[in-house]
């Protein structure tokens, strides 16, 4: 789906959103009652200092943590109200997420890493997903390394291995939470070419860093501080 | 297997070797260890029955004074006997390989042509023996280390020695083993037996009842049948019977008691592995708390993830059987041939029953899913939040008991911190402790049960108090036998005891097959009888019972006034008391006047007992040979002479395989608990490598850190042994009462191993100790970055 053909309704949905965590010292509000929109094809760059609730937002966005109170919708979907294994199952179909650390399966090659989404989800024949995972590698330049094991690979080379298992079951919206925070500079920068890339091929991207280099890249900025957004659209970057 | 969420499930059973060869150890010697004992329990039984009713066991055995011609034949027409054998007795003495003597029964078939009842089969050379050859029960020449060829020395009760050649050996399955009665077997011919000028000849007369051979009603019928019409109207006596459990061998009961404890034993080792399959799971299911969570995030449904996790405990039971299913057959074949050789049977062959494969099959994976079960679902359950957030530093538990350690003062700071870290994560804890202090309980419990076994065989064998026992064969004038004593040196003391057979009648009219009495002097130093329940007999009149005799009787007590018919002769006695077993079935006690009297041989005796003023076997074989050579050459018909050493020494025989049996599980039970706790022990470290780096970025010392850890590990093998030792108390009491009741019917003398609990305190400070040093080792050496990053 390109850009112009998507839907008129916000992808992400955010509505009066607060999170409240129960620690030993007490409540600790991560998120107060925020709002936010995300149209279908933004690439979205959240920036805040530690503690301010950016993970916090993007766990809320991708179901990984459920909020205190507030409505999320995702895709059309009030993810808030799903249970665990619907929530699992959701998320595999329409949320790819990139991990700071990678996140790959150490005892699986990087090709049955990118496999297991789909397996999970039951997309594809079984026949195909190979394939298809191998395809995705080689839109990544790792194609050659699909039978090693991660540990084998660079950092730059499993984040981008990484990055084609979020796609691997062709989720509309990728979320990715400080993506580059493990690579040098000339790679982080090539990471941020693929996500362009794929934001052109209207995928949505939402992506936490504290790099504000990194985060002119995107075309739209959210700043949150304190767990609020301090001004949703204050940098909307020409894209 | 392309699917990648199988890939993953192999790759964890390869990542880790060790843990998955550990885990499916543990799981296959439980799975071995069933399949075994159930596999040798069919072989056994079903070898025993097959073997012994092909041999036409009788239902029950007369022993006679000699039998006129035609009295068999008389036996064989009454209406209510099927088949009647018969074979002359002659109790000697047999020279052994090394020159010592051995109490013999020396037998003669009616005819070697054909066995009715109670079949003797040729095993090897001469068969039938000729005139001035005999035969030996292969049993017996195993005991006696001769060789057909040899030539025997046999010696009469009068003293004459009969020299004959060892021609052959044969099987006779009726008897029990030589190894366990002490007696040996052999088998002339009439010729041969009457080169020995004895009166002391008797007669074995096997009947086979007619209907319902092998219960009892029926053996006694055709005992008191026999004996009633036709043997004593004959002017013969019937001087024992034998009833116990026609049908069953004699010596079936020794292996039933063997397979019991195997049973415990393999039950417990299951519960081992089922433990050691909890704990191996829930470290592994820890392990991977972040790939759960990045699973979840992927997509997977906790039910997927469940069922992958379960396949791997599927998968652990599934090896372990290739291994277990051959295993406990060929174990089986061994045991069942070790069990059956011992109680002189025949081996049988390798079984693979489908019955007790499906019960292996059923154990070794059913028992791991479901041991997996209750880890996996808690690991799994975990949010995609916690999961990825919390991997590499371990989340402290704060319940009481963790509180309360943190207030500890006074101890040295690594100390403080292990015992801290020992008590973070009770669920952890509780495990490894759960199964440590199992194995540990099981390991101390089996070495009490051997220590409570030899305890009971010292109180069976201190009933007897004497050193050297005499048996003639007919009575002798005890002031004669005495007074030839004196005059060896060494001798001590010496008593005349009535030793005597005889029927209990019950209030119906029926008769207790006989049972063994004993008249030693009311003031007798030679029987220490241990009193259950009464007191012992002070004079005529008076009777007090075993415990096996109240056992087959119930409702005789404390009071009563019991027939006892002896030689003919009526008692009517009171039971004044019981007293415990001493393993040799139903006996009771007389006063000897109350015995000696009514048999009309007051001041005679059948048997005289002596005491020696040296201990040990040595010496009481020297007296024995003394008083032997003494007592013949005065004359005196010895049939046989027994040391207390050899007394012993046969119940010895059977307690030795089970205290064998009991010293082998203790060990391979010391191996599977000690690796349980290496391998969590291990996985504890390994889980903590990032803390151990945040450690060690804050000033800790490679030495510190290994302390810490290394403390840890000691604490948590100190915590099981105390445990241990409480619940091996209680487990203890259990088997030795379940070992007890099925071998001796009656309760072991209780005892408890402190070899056991330091042994076991030794051997969980050292596995401890080296469970934790390698992986701390291990973590200390790695740079604080690889530490810190370690996820």
């Amino acid at each position: 789906m390109t850009r112009d053909q998507q839907p008129s309704y916000p992808l992400i949905h955010l509505h009066r959103v607060e999170k409240v965590f129960e620690t030993p010292a007490g409540q600790f509000t991560a998120l107060h009652p925020i709002d936010l929109d995300v149209d279908a094809g933004e690439f979205v760059a959240v920036m805040g200092a530690s503690g301010s609730g950016k993970s916090t937002l993007i766990n809320m966005i991708t179901g990984i943590d459920r909020p205190t109170s507030g409505e999320v919708w995702v895709a059309g979907t009030p993810i808030h109200t799903l249970g665990e294994g619907k929530l699992a199952a959701w998320r595999g179909r329409n949320a790819g997420i990139v991990f700071q650390f990678f996140q790959l399966l150490p005892m699986l090659s990087v090709v049955e890493n990118v496999m297991l989404p789909m397996d999970f989800c039951g997309v594809y024949p079984a026949g195909e997903r190979r394939g298809r995972a191998l395809d995705l590698l080689r839109q990544f330049d790792v194609q050659s390394q699909a039978d090693k094991l991660p540990a084998e690979l660079s950092g730059g080379q499993q984040q981008r291995a990484a990055i084609a298992r979020a796609l691997a079951t062709g989720a509309p919206l990728l979320v990715a939470d400080e993506p580059t925070g493990n690579l040098d500079s000339k790679t982080a920068a090539h990471v941020m070419d693929l996500f362009e890339a794929l934001v052109d091929g209207g995928k949505t991207i939402v992506m936490v860093t504290h790099d504000p280099a990194l985060a002119r890249r995107a075309r739209r900025l959210v700043t949150l501080a304190d767990g609020a957004i301090v001004d949703p659209a204050i940098a909307t970057f020409d894209g | 297997m392309g699917n990648p969420r199988w890939r993953k499930v192999a790759g964890d059973l390869r990542g880790s070797k060790a843990r998955t060869a550990l885990v499916v150890l543990s799981i296959g010697l439980g799975a071995t260890a069933i399949g075994l004992i159930l596999a040798a329990r069919s072989i056994i039984t079903s070898e025993v029955d097959r073997q012994f009713m092909d041999i036409t066991p009788p239902s029950a055995v007369l022993v006679t004074t000699p039998l006129d011609p035609g009295i068999a034949d008389q036996v064989r027409e009454l209406p209510g006997v099927a088949a009647v054998d018969t074979r002359e007795l002659q109790a000697a003495r047999i020279r052994d390989a090394d020159g010592d003597w051995h109490n013999l029964r020396l037998y003669v078939p009616a005819t070697y042509e054909q066995f009715d009842v109670s079949e003797i089969r040729p095993e090897s050379g001469a068969w039938p023996p000729s005139d001035g050859e005999i035969l030996l029960e292969r049993s017996s020449i195993d005991v006696l280390g001769l060789d057909p060829g040899d030539d025997i020395a046999i010696q009469g009760p009068g003293g004459e020695q009969l020299d004959v050649e060892l021609t052959g050996s044969v099987h006779d399955l009726f008897q029990i083993s030589t190894q366990f009665l002490g007696e040996a077997y052999a088998y002339t011919t009439p010729a041969t037996l009457a080169r020995l000028d004895s009166d002391g000849r008797m007669e074995e007369i096997a009947i086979v009842a007619a209907d319902e051979p092998y219960t009892r009603e029926s053996a006694r019928e055709v005992t008191v049948q026999a004996r009633d019409d036709v043997i004593e109207p004959a002017g013969h006596t019937v001087i024992s019977t034998l009833v116990r459990d026609p049908g069953v061998h004699n010596m079936a009961w020794v292996v039933d008691p063997l397979l019991l404890l195997l049973g415990i034993l393999g039950v417990l080792a299951l519960l081992l592995a089922t433990a050691l399959v909890v704990s191996t799971v829930s470290a592994l299911v820890a392990r991977q708390t972040r790939d759960i969570g990045v699973m979840k995030a992927l997509g997977g449904r906790r039910s997927q993830l469940v069922v992958m996790y379960l396949s791997l405990a599927a998968v652990y039971g599934l090896v372990a059987l290739v291994i277990a299913i051959p295993a406990g057959a060929i174990g089986a074949w061994f045991l069942s041939r070790f069990a059956l050789q011992l109680i002189n049977f025949d081996a049988g062959g390798v079984e693979l029953s489908p019955g007790v494969i499906a019960i292996q099959v059923a154990v070794g994976i059913v028992l791991p899913v479901a041991a997996a079960a209750v880890p996996v679902l808690r690991g799994t359950g975990i949010s995609v939040r916690e999961a990825i957030a919390s991997y590499g530093t371990t989340t402290t538990g704060h319940g009481a008991v963790a509180r309360a350690v943190e207030r500890i003062r006074g101890v040295p700071r690594p100390v403080a911190l292990a015992l801290r870290n020992t008590f973070r994560r009770g669920t952890r804890l509780t495990l490894t402790l759960v199964t440590l202090t199992l194995a540990g309980a099981i390991f101390i419990s089996v070495l009490s049960l051997r220590d409570s076994l030899i305890a009971t065989l010292d109180d069976v064998a201190g009933y007897w108090a004497y050193d050297v026992e005499v048996n003639f064969e007919e009575p002798q004038d005890i002031d004669a036998v005495t007074a030839a004593a004196a005059d060896i040196g060494g001798v001590t003391g010496a008593e005349g005891w009535a030793v005597k057979n005889g029927f209990y009648i019950r209030p119906d009219g029926t008769e207790h097959e006989n049972i063994d009495i004993y008249g030693p002097p009311a003031d007798s130093t030679f029987v220490r009888p241990t009193l259950v329940e009464g007191r012992w007999v002070e004079g005529p009149g008076e009777i007090a019972v075993n415990a096996d005799f109240t056992r087959e009787e119930p409702a005789v007590a404390i009071g009563d006034t019991i027939p006892l018919r002896i030689e003919g002769a009526l008692l009517e006695l009171e039971v004044v008391g019981e007293v415990t077993s001493q393993l040799t079935g139903p006996s009771v006690y007389l006063a000897y006047a109350g015995l000696a009297g009514p048999t009309g041989e007051q001041g005679q005796a059948s048997r005289a007992v002596f005491g020696i003023d040296r201990e040990g076997a040595e010496a009481q074989d020297a007296a024995a040979d003394a008083l032997e050579q003494e007592l013949r050459a005065l004359g005196f018909p010895v049939s046989s002479v027994t040391t207390h050493a050899e007394l012993r020494s046969m119940t010895g025989d059977l307690f030795a395989l089970l205290i064998t049996f009991l010293a082998v599980m203790a060990v391979l039970l010391a191996v599977v608990g000690g690796l349980n706790l290496m391998g969590t022990m291990t996985l504890n470290v390994l889980e903590r490598t990032r803390e151990i780096g945040i450690m060690r970025s804050i000033g800790a010392t490679d030495g510190a850190v290994l302390q810490v850890i290394m403390i840890e590990g000691l604490v948590i093998g100190v915590l099981a042994w105390v445990l241990a030792g409480v619940l091996s108390v209680p487990l203890g009491l259990f088997m030795g009462n379940a070992i007890g009741d099925a071998f001796l019917r009656n309760p072991l003398t209780h005892a408890f191993s402190a070899w056991g609990l330091f042994g076991w305190l030794a051997i969980s400070l050292v596995i401890a100790a080296l469970a934790t040093f390698l992986p701390a080792r291990h973590a200390s050496r790695l740079t604080i970055r690889e530490t810190i990053g370690y996820e």
